[in-house]
Order: structure tokens, then sequence, then C-alpha cells
């Protein structure tokens, strides 16, 4: 079953130099209880994609097309329906940890305010002491040190990581059937993000939760994901099994991705690099967008735009696996 | 003195670096009352030495001290305390400007260090204001084409017009223009996008090779590191904890934290466990005592808590530790 169903999903900003679409004809399925990772690199419009889903953009962003939340469909829901789905439905996690907890509310008090909306949801009482219980499992299922100190904190006392942290011990308190985490460990160090990746998983893991984890890092997306997502200016590009894509990527920007990663010393190899960089919306190149970088391109590549072919149980949007005629 | 690492010639050398800032401003009234004062030992008696036209790299996590280290090291900020030789001189304030004509600082966002109204060329030129206009323009020029940039297609734009990866090949260009020994490359590429960085890294090797720079690299991607340096230092919570020859340290790393962040790096390996160490890095006010990873060390014992361990050289070459698992005589302590 798919929690998450996308079909056609366009995203368009108004800006001062007209509209421009950050997400363009976007198909995706979200299969309950799994990791998606969707990778791209600034501009791709991946952030933009958890925006659209639990309906947060900015009031120049417009979406059309179809999301559905299991059956419902989210891109027509009143906005009072949609309050009601996100926390305890879809539950996101934003990139930017300092700007997601109240700056005036101790962590106790946001804890509670979180398990009361999900109590009142389900025509509960709230009570104090035992959703203080919880509030306090839960901070110490994220690997919180000290739960009881933490609890009358304000987020200004607790560093990147441990905020980080509490946002997500709020996201299971809310116990979401979608969790979406919008680079969720790019604030972080190394050795916290680590912590963090294994707590995700694990908790994905019990609760069954399906997870879209946004990230601009290959590696750090294929630690956390059963299925990973490519994003290059708008356009899906690859979707398959993290297995495949990492270890035989099809499309050639995978590919370039994956072999520019950094490994070994300078002093054995030159990193592989692909040349110019991401196109700006205001400017796209006609036919495959990725095709001015491409080491492989050809004629057809510069005219027309290339559509998503299953390969292997894999979509790919490339003419290199695209057999049929050309128009 | 000897070196503790290479054999090679070197260029900077700081000895017992200690940088302390105060933390919290006191008022009249505070200092009347003697009110004992308290510092962030943000840098605390660090050595390191920076061989000639190599590339020496500087590892940590976030309020590591790298990057305080590194700006002590170019002299951008004075420390609390320490010495530091540059091509064997003393650096005092006599001999301060004629050192930083040979150092130059590429800043982690291009973003931030680069003014959006200033044009390329007068960002290009500006550090060569002693020059005459034609002499600048040939040199920046020169610089601009050295980093892989068509000269007339942006000497006129302005630095908000290009794209973060061109932006630090701005700085980069700027940074090489007035022909210094020493680069202290601060993040370069974690502002960047991934197919962006290796670009860039590329680039940075390049220049190296062409130029002769000696780099100082700071980064907390141990794994860019890795590809980049041919020398490195591993930062933990203002100290040393690990240094020597970059391919020693990667093949063989002696100091747990070392090891930690190796393990805890994602590759791009599916299915691969990734072995998180419980823990964050202690505050730097009040650091615990002895070793300041052992409230975090699965290895940790008695003397771990109570005396700090020294910077020793281990397998008697270049690699260095500074771990009390090392150290020869520990079980008659």
């Amino acid at each position: 079953m798919n929690a998450i169903t996308i079909r056609d999903l366009s995203v368009f900003y108004r800006t001062p130099f007209g509209m421009v679409k950050v997400l363009d004809g976007l198909d995706a399925d979200f299969e309950e209880g799994r990791t998606v990772g969707v990778v791209g690199e600034s501009g791709s419009g991946k952030s933009t994609l958890g925006f659209a889903i639990t309906r947060l953009l900015p009031p120049a962003g417009s979406a059309k097309g179809s999301i559905r939340f299991y059956d419902t469909e989210l891109l027509s829901l009143p906005q009072k329906r949609m309050r009601e789905i996100r926390g305890t439905g879809i539950f996101m996690v934003m990139q930017d940890p300092f700007s997601s907890l109240n700056p005036v509310k101790r962590v106790r008090d946001q804890l509670i305010e979180a398990l009361q909306v999900k109590y009142e949801r389900r025509g509960e009482d709230l009570d104090v002491p035992r959703a203080e219980k919880e509030a306090l499992k839960r901070l110490s299922d994220v690997k919180l040190p000290d739960p009881d100190l933490m609890m009358l904190k304000y987020p200004h006392q607790l560093s990147g990581g441990q905020i980080q942290r509490v946002v997500i011990a709020m996201g299971l308190l809310l116990e979401p059937r979608v969790m979406i985490a919008d680079e969720p460990t790019s604030a972080l160090d190394v050795s916290i993000q680590a912590q963090v990746i294994a707590l995700m998983k694990e908790l994905q893991q019990n609760y069954g939760m399906t997870l879209i984890f946004v990230t601009h890092d290959l590696a750090v997306a294929s630690a956390v994901s059963d299925r990973i997502l490519i994003l290059y200016a708008g356009k899906m590009l690859e979707f398959g099994d993290v297995e495949g894509v990492i270890k035989e990527p099809l499309h050639p920007y995978t590919q370039g991705l994956l072999k520019s990663f950094p490994a070994g010393s300078y002093k054995d190899h030159e990193l592989y690099s692909l040349k110019g960089m991401p196109p700006s919306f205001f400017d796209l190149p006609p036919g495959c967008r990725f095709s001015p970088r491409c080491p492989y391109v050809f004629d057809r590549c510069t005219k027309e735009e290339p559509r998503l072919v299953q390969v292997n149980g894999r979509l790919v949007r490339c003419f290199l696996y695209d057999k049929s005629a050309e128009q | 003195m000897t070196s503790l690492l290479s054999s090679e010639e070197n260029l900077v050398k700081a000895e017992d670096i200690k940088k302390y800032f105060l933390a919290e401003k006191s008022g009249l009234l505070e200092r009347l009352a003697h009110k004992r004062m308290s510092y962030i030992k943000a840098v605390d008696g660090v050595s390191v030495e920076i061989p000639k036209n190599r590339t020496t790299a500087l590892v940590g996590e976030s309020g590591s001290g790298k990057t305080t280290l590194g700006r002590i090291l170019v002299t951008l900020e004075t420390p609390s305390s320490g010495k530091i030789y540059y091509g064997g001189l003393l650096v005092d304030e006599k001999n301060l400007k004629e050192v930083r004509k040979r150092m130059q600082i590429v800043f982690q966002n291009p973003f931030e260090s680069l003014d959006p109204r200033m044009s390329i060329r007068e960002i290009v030129e500006e550090p060569l204001f002693k020059l005459s206009a034609d002499e600048k323009q040939s040199r920046a020029k020169a610089a601009l084409e050295a980093v892989g940039l068509n000269y007339n297609d942006v000497y006129y734009r302005k630095a908000r017009d290009l794209s973060g990866g061109q932006r630090q090949r701005v700085a980069i260009a700027r940074a090489i223009a007035p022909n210094p020994e020493f680069i202290l490359l601060d993040e370069p590429t974690s502002a960047l996008d991934a197919s962006v960085q290796s670009q860039v890294l590329n680039l940075l090797v390049e220049l190296k090779k062409k130029y002769n720079y000696t780099y100082l690299f700071i980064t907390h991607n141990i794994l860019v590191a890795r590809y980049i340096s041919d020398w490195i230092y591993v930062m933990y919570a203002g100290k040393i904890v690990e240094a020597g020859n970059t391919e020693e340290v990667f093949e063989k790393p002696l100091h747990p934290y070392t090891k930690l962040l190796l393990r805890s790096v994602p590759r791009l390996e599916p299915g691969a466990k990734l072995e998180p160490m419980e823990g964050e890095a202690p505050s730097l006010l009040n650091p615990p005592p002895g070793c300041r990873f052992s409230p975090r060390c699965p290895y940790a014992f008695d003397r771990c808590t109570k005396e700090e361990p020294r910077l020793v050289q281990v397998s008697g070459g270049a690699h260095a530790v500074a771990c009390h698992l090392y150290d020869p005589n520990r079980r008659w302590k």
C-alpha cells in the first residue's frame, strides 16, 4: 500500500521575474513502512517536495496535480482538514533546527502540547502526569542525556543536535503515519549525524512509519533509505532500490554523483567531476535538463525531453535506455 | 627542537598555542568583587608543524577549535599564549606585516566572503593595491584563468551574478593573485553542491602542483581530508588527539576518537551499519579532567580521567597520538 501517491505534481513559484516551475510533472509512490531518500542538489526542488506534501508552500508557491495521503487527496483539502492531518498524519522535521521550536517555551511544555493534540484527535482527555512520562520516555528513546533536565530547558539552552532530537521525539510522540525529514542531519556533526540516522532507522522499523528523507548527500541517503529518488532541476531522473542505484546507477547524473564522491587520496587519482553546474530555473536547457553536463549526450537529448522508462525495476529518465523511436 | 612528525622542512610551526575567549563580559561591580572570570578554552596547548609545499589537513567537529587554530596560524587572531614560527622566523609585531604578505585565506562560504556588489575585477585586484594598473590587470587575469574562469566572461560581472562554485573559484583567484606561499583553506568545499565540490578539490590539487603552495586545509569531512592532504591533524575539544602522515593515520587510526569519526562517516555502501558512539563533545568552558574524550571513550580507564595524555610519537615515525592506551608505561603508573 502507498502512504503517499504523487501524480503529475508540478509546483510553481511566482517571482519578480516571472513564474518558475520548480517541480515538473513528478510521479512517485511512497510505500507504507519504507524509507525513500530524496536526493538532489540545491535548486533541485527537493525541499519543495516536502513543503508541497505538507501544504506548507510559501504564499508565492502553488501546486498542481495530485498528492494522495492514503485515500485522501491533499491538494484539494480544506485548510481545516489539512491541519488535522499535519502532526499526527504527516509530520515534518525542518532543516533548520533552531526555527522549529518555540523559543519562549520549555521543552516539556512543547512536548505536552503535541500530546494534547494527539489525544484531542483521538477524543481522549490529556492526563498530564501520564503525558509527562510518555514525553520522558521518548526523550530517552532519542538518546538525549538526562531527559529530566532536558524537559526543563528552553531551546536556546540546547545544541543543534539536541534540538533536532527534541523535534524527532516530538514527531514520535505524535506517532505520525508519514515523517518527512528535510536535511535533518546536515546541521549536525558526523558523530551526532550517525546517532540520528541510526535512531530514525530504528524507530521507523519499530513503528512501521513511512519516512521521506530529503538530503543533498547521496552517502547519507544510502545509509537510511530503502529506495532512492534522484531529483535534478525539478525533474525526477532516477528512482529505485538503494542497492541498485548505488551499485549500478543508470542515469549519467547519478553515475557522476557517485563517482565524484571523495575516496582515496589525490596521489592515486583525480576525482571525477561533472562539468558545469545545475541550471537555473529561469534558463532551462531544451530537451533533457542534464544534457549540457552529460558525457554521453547525443542529438536527441537536446531536442526532445526524455520520458521515464522502466529498466530492471527501476525508473530512469534518459534516452540511453529509451529505445522508442524518435518522434 | 626536533620535528615531531616529519623530516620535511616546515613552513609554519606553532608551539603550545592557547586561545582563551572570555565567556562573559564582566562589569565594574564584578571586577571590584573579584569575581572569577570564566574562559572558553577554544585551543588549549596545541603544537603543529606545517610542512612546506604540502597539504596539511586539520580535521574536527564543530567546537573542536580547528577554525580558531587556523586563524591563529595565519595571524588573523592573536593567541593568548604560544609562539608561531614562519619559515623559521618567530612571528612578532615587528615582522607581522611582512609575514602576512606571504599568506592568504579562502573562506567557507563564498556567499558571505565576497561582496555581492563588487565586480570580480575589484575583488581579485583588491589585494594587489600596490601594483600599477597594468600589472594588476595582468596578475588578475592570470589568476582567474588559473582557476578555470574565462577572464572576459566574468571580469566586469558582480559577485552576486555568479553561482556558488564560480564564486569559490573567484575567492581562490583572489587568494593566489598576490603570489602567496601559504594558503589557509577553511572548509572551502562544504558550502558547495556535491557535483561542484569535486571540481574545486581537483582545482586545488592542480594549483598546488603548479605553484608549490603550502595548504592548511580545515574540514569536518574526514574523507575530503583524506583525499586532499599529505599530513593530518585531528582535533577534539581544543586539543590535537592524533597527527601524522595521512596514509598512515587512515590505514592505522589509533585514537578512539579518530576511529569513531571514521566509523560514523556515511559511505556509499547501502545497508552498511553506521556505528554511532554515544554522547557529545564536552563544553569548552568546563572540560572534563584528564583526557577530554574520556567521558565518551569505550576504553577509558582510571588514568584517563586523572591525567591529561600528551601527544607522543608512535611506531617510531610519522604518527603521533595523545592517548594513554599507547603509553608503554601505562601498566606501571
